[in-house]
């Protein structure tokens, strides 16, 4: 009941912030620079000017042969506000911070309490799956914690700028694919319990996982790929992901994303929904009082939904609005979004007990009391 | 370039020289065997084992019969000539009972004439090798269908049919004698209601598999006599629900063995003993309270408090009587049971029986595979 309190709580805070920040934005309309007249579509994020650092008094030379470099200027106040705004410097490290702290030490005593018992269940599979990607995301947001109470300046270098990014993004498909995937099992486990019956478990877990990491490869090759770290002028910061050029090497990926967050976020969205209501239908239809469990997935799924679906949202319409040069603030609506997924992170454990809980697991949970004390703890 | 051809065409043989054709049928054989064995383990993990547990008469085999001629292989001549032999065995020990119960009853004859068709039936020899089987040659009832035709319609033996209750006599043996014009033609065979109302008590064990819905079921039938229970632990093994009948009108009723015992308290101790085994702890219970029919009869005439004396309600109402029934076999489970127990009242020759079976089955998967995902 505490996890569903919270998530509508972080929904109001969401919706404070951004009618706080529409107000900001509407009040600095008049002090906006203009667009850059290339008119190159950028493909993410915040967008920025590419210019030399060495001011050249040859405009001639400058204008034939512009070398490229780290440096850019961005192209709207609205990205400086938000990079030394509140929301980027605090609130979005403190949801960080709490991610890490609770997540943590949860996934890995899940991974301890399930991993040994992979052989003996099949969904075990799934379940550890889970918790290695949730410690993946999780392990991303040191090093972007630090960035952003450092003023979203990034001191650690290009190719950590990479990898954080990868796994960032890489495990938020991969977190929302295994929940579909173990949705998908609920589903088949619960309406078609026959087939499910006679169903090859570990195989169809096992290959659940495998699908799962694709994606996960998917996801992050192209934020492996480009250059992520930019040196933002008139600020004197070096941003990590946030602000990346408005170039044609950037183009491609801006509908590469948009195809990502079809397929890695709305896909298992939707998965879920469908299975999810399936279930709830035919457990009410069943002779036996199911109400306990359905109570637990409807918190499960409603955690799910809150947690992923904003960020879903914004993410879509950030790019897609991108890609017809309207608009980039809804960067910043996403940033803050994608924070009640590392969230999601940090609870998956909890929640995976709150449901094995209500089928009569205790014997389970029992022979183990260390560890699960101390995940109640 | 012509003298490469023939090296490569000896190349191209040395794969298939290296192999006989006596290793070519092995590996295909063997492939055919892995194939085979991967489709069994298939089908054992599909398939669904019911136990068919109760009470003798309860309706156990009668049940199994239902569930062969709606979902199964109908029966042939061969077995439709076995019951016949079976239903006129029915038939003569029915007559002989009836005339015996008379006697001891002290009723007098409607007419003292079939005091001599009384005699002839008592007379036969009950003890042939046939007949200890439960099987009576044609011929023979034929030499004996006068007398019995003659009896039946007597007012002495309707008389004695009447208090019934008094003694062990077949449920079937009123239907059959109403028809015994109709057994004794010299082409008769049995029709499909005639074999589910023929009776041979079950002895060992009888397996019937069956597919409902592309979901292969096996029943597994065993005798209800106290003789017989011996063997129900034989057949535990991988058991996904017990289907357990009970005679819902015989709470008035004893027990064939020993005729003191009332057969409902005698169901409940059986169920007692199943349903608090540890063997069946994650088995579910799918309790048929069979004969409904005749409860709903019974209920107007006998009451049921004066054999069970912690009845409350109204004893002539066939839902107070029914509640406290279920009442009576759910309170022998003891309280941690987690496996769910699903009741119906109806009789083993209802064609809904398995449409109730296969909801409840399938209920108890989908709460196994709950369980199983979570890690139980």
């Amino acid at each position: 009941m505490c996890f569903s309190i919270m998530g509508k709580a972080f929904l109001i805070v969401l919706v404070t912030l951004f009618l706080l920040n529409t107000t900001q934005t509407q009040g600095k309309k008049s002090i906006r620079i203009k667009r850059n007249s290339t008119g190159s579509v950028g493909p993410r994020t915040f967008k920025g000017s590419l210019i030399n650092i060495s001011f050249s008094l040859d405009k001639i030379a400058e204008m034939q042969t512009p070398p490229p470099s780290n440096a850019v200027v961005l192209n709207s106040n609205n990205t400086a506000v938000y990079l030394r705004g509140p929301i980027s410097i605090w609130f979005i490290p403190a949801i960080y911070i709490i991610s890490l702290v609770v997540g943590i030490p949860a996934n890995i005593a899940i991974l301890l309490t399930v991993g040994t018992k992979v052989r003996v269940i099949s969904s075990a599979i799934l379940y550890c799956s889970l918790a290695v990607s949730d410690l993946l995301l999780l392990f991303s947001l040191f090093l972007k914690t630090h960035y952003h109470l450092n003023g979203n300046n990034w001191i650690f270098g290009e190719t950590a700028c990479r990898v954080t990014t990868a796994f960032f993004y890489g495990n938020l498909y991969c977190s929302a694919f295994t929940l579909a995937c173990i949705s998908i099992k609920r589903y088949i486990a619960v309406v078609h319990p026959f087939f499910y019956k006679s169903l090859p478990k570990r195989s169809f877990s096992a290959w659940g996982g495998l699908i799962v990491w694709i994606v996960f490869i998917v996801a992050l090759l192209p934020e492996c790929l480009v250059k992520q770290s930019y040196y933002i002028m008139h600020l004197g910061i070096t941003t990590c992901h946030d602000v990346l050029p408005d170039t044609i090497d950037y183009r491609w990926l801006e509908y590469y994303n948009l195809g990502l967050t079809c397929v890695g976020f709305f896909g298992p969205l939707v998965v879920t929904i469908g299975c999810y209501a399936s279930i709830v239908w035919h457990l009410n239809r069943s002779h036996r009082d199911w109400a306990l469990y359905i109570r637990a997935s409807s918190l499960n799924f409603v955690i799910f939904v809150v947690c992923f679906g904003p960020s879903s949202c914004f993410h879509f319409v950030h790019y897609f609005l991108l890609s017809l040069e309207i608009t980039e603030s809804f960067y910043m609506y996403f940033s803050v979004a994608v924070c009640l997924c590392c969230l999601h992170s940090a609870l998956d454990p909890f929640l995976f007990m709150v449901m094995s809980r209500t089928v009569g697991t205790k014997r389970y949970f029992l022979t183990r009391k260390g560890p699960a004390l101390s995940i109640s703890t | 370039m012509a003298d490469f051809l023939p090296s490569r065409t000896a190349i191209v043989c040395i794969p298939n020289c290296l192999l006989s054709s006596g290793e070519i049928d092995q590996i295909r054989k063997s492939k055919e065997i892995d194939k085979s064995l991967s489709r069994e383990k298939t089908y054992v993990k599909k398939l669904v084992k019911i136990l068919l547990l109760g009470a003798g008469e309860s309706g156990k085999s009668t049940f199994l019969k239902q569930m062969r001629i709606i979902h199964g292989q109908d029966f042939d001549q061969r077995a439709k000539e076995e019951f016949r032999a079976t239903i006129y065995s029915n038939v003569i020990k029915g007559v002989r009972v009836l005339v015996d119960a008379r006697e001891k009853l002290h009723i007098p004859w409607g007419n003292p004439e079939n005091q001599a068709h009384g005699e002839t039936v008592m007379a036969f020899d009950t003890r042939s090798s046939l007949m200890a089987k439960g099987m009576m040659e044609t011929k023979v009832f034929l030499n004996f269908l006068p007398a019995i035709r003659a009896l039946w319609q007597d007012s002495g033996i309707q008389n004695a049919y009447d208090r019934r209750r008094e003694f062990q006599l077949g449920e079937s043996v009123k239907y059959f004698l109403d028809n015994v014009d109709k057994l004794g033609q010299l082409d008769y065979l049995p029709s499909q209601k005639d074999i589910l109302l023929a009776r041979k008590p079950t002895k060992g064990i009888h397996e019937y598999e069956f597919e409902i819905k592309n979901v292969p079921f096996k029943m597994v039938d065993v005798g209800g006599q106290r003789s017989e229970r011996k063997r129900w632990f034989e057949c535990f093994d991988s058991v996904t629900s017990i289907l357990f009948l009970v005679s819902s009108s015989e709470y008035d009723q004893v027990l064939m063995e020993d005729r003191q015992t009332n057969r409902l308290t005698e169901s409940l101790n059986i169920f007692e003993t199943i349903v608090n085994n540890r063997v069946f702890a994650n088995v579910s219970i799918i309790l048929f309270l069979n004969k409904t029919d005749l409860l709903e009869d019974k209920v107007k005439t006998v009451n049921i408090k004066d054999y069970f004396s912690e009845f409350t309600g109204e004893p002539h109402n066939l839902q107070d009587v029914q509640k406290f029934l279920v009442e009576c076999f759910r309170n022998k489970r003891r309280e941690q049971q987690q496996k769910p127990l699903y009741h119906h009242f109806t009789t083993a020759i209802n064609t809904e029986n398995i449409r109730l079976v296969f909801r409840d089955v399938k209920d108890t998967i989908l709460h196994d595979n709950l369980k199983q995902l979570m890690l139980q």
